[in-house]
């Protein structure tokens, strides 16, 4: 039994306490519950977890595989603890305070976020403040970065226009 | 003028009721292969091609409200009611254990 409840928890990626969501086969969760909110899906009855769910996922992560990759992963990450000088490696629960979503769920997540229903201001900040990979502040540094190699090359001098 | 728009709107809300009924039958749930494209972790496609088609339906029922067609506007937000019916019962986990908690 406990183990059917092991492979039930770890197929839907998630790391909250909350019960009732959206779940998404391929991890996607965020998207999930994100555009039931936003498309008014939600039952009123179930908007208070769905949100508190959804809250919990950018605050504190999500599990992104299935059990026996979630089994490998914390073996590495307690192999890690024993070998290395103290530093952390969070192999399983990844994207803390970062957006997992795509083309659709992006474009909904910081109101979703924002909204009274979730009224996580701070967490919609946090997510589009982010530096690390998944995030805007990523995607800008790579710009730079390939938009002064492109100066340095004289390939294109236009761009200067762009990053200065 | 917007009227046009509304019937040129409605006409192609209706095409896509006929792809997703035809889909319905087919596939036995929902609808469409418009997902969450370039997303990092993907989610199902069906699923999110149908919570756009209520937002889509729901934009028709306020445009006919707006226009005065009572009718229409009943009948379209009875169909988003009933996707998001089909959304919510096809995804909706109400059982949720933490792993931390065992």
């Amino acid at each position: 039994m406990i183990v059917l409840i092991i492979w039930h928890s770890s197929n839907d990626g998630f790391t909250s306490q909350t019960a009732g969501h959206y779940v998404a086969s391929g991890g996607g969760v965020q998207t999930m519950n994100a555009l039931a909110i936003a498309a008014g899906i939600v039952p009123a009855e179930n908007i208070a977890s769905v949100a508190s769910y959804l809250a919990s996922l950018i605050r504190y992560g999500q599990f992104t595989h299935s059990l026996a990759r979630f089994i490998f992963h914390e073996c590495i990450t307690l192999r890690y603890a024993l070998y290395s000088n103290g530093t952390s490696f969070n192999g399983s629960q990844q994207y803390v305070g970062h957006l997992t979503t795509g083309v659709i769920g992006t474009s909904i997540l910081l109101n979703v976020l924002s909204s009274p229903t979730v009224n996580s201001p701070q967490l919609a900040f946090q997510v589009a403040t982010q530096l690390t990979y998944p995030s805007w502040g990523k995607t800008l540094r790579l710009l730079s970065v390939q938009a002064n190699v492109l100066i340095s090359m004289d390939v294109c001098p236009l761009i200067r226009l762009y990053v200065d | 003028m917007i009227m046009l728009r509304f019937h040129a709107i409605k006409r192609s809300i209706l095409i896509l009721t006929t792809l997703l009924h035809r889909r319905l039958v087919l596939a036995g749930l929902l609808w469409g292969d418009f997902g969450d494209w370039y997303s990092v972790l993907s989610c199902d496609a069906g699923l999110v091609s149908t919570a756009s088609f209520v937002t889509d339906l729901q934009i028709l029922s306020k445009a006919a409200t707006v226009l005065g067609l009572d009718s229409d506007a009943q009948f379209w937000q009875t169909a988003a009611g009933k996707l998001s019916q089909a959304y919510h019962s096809s995804a909706f986990d109400k059982v949720c254990i933490c792993i931390s908690d065992i």
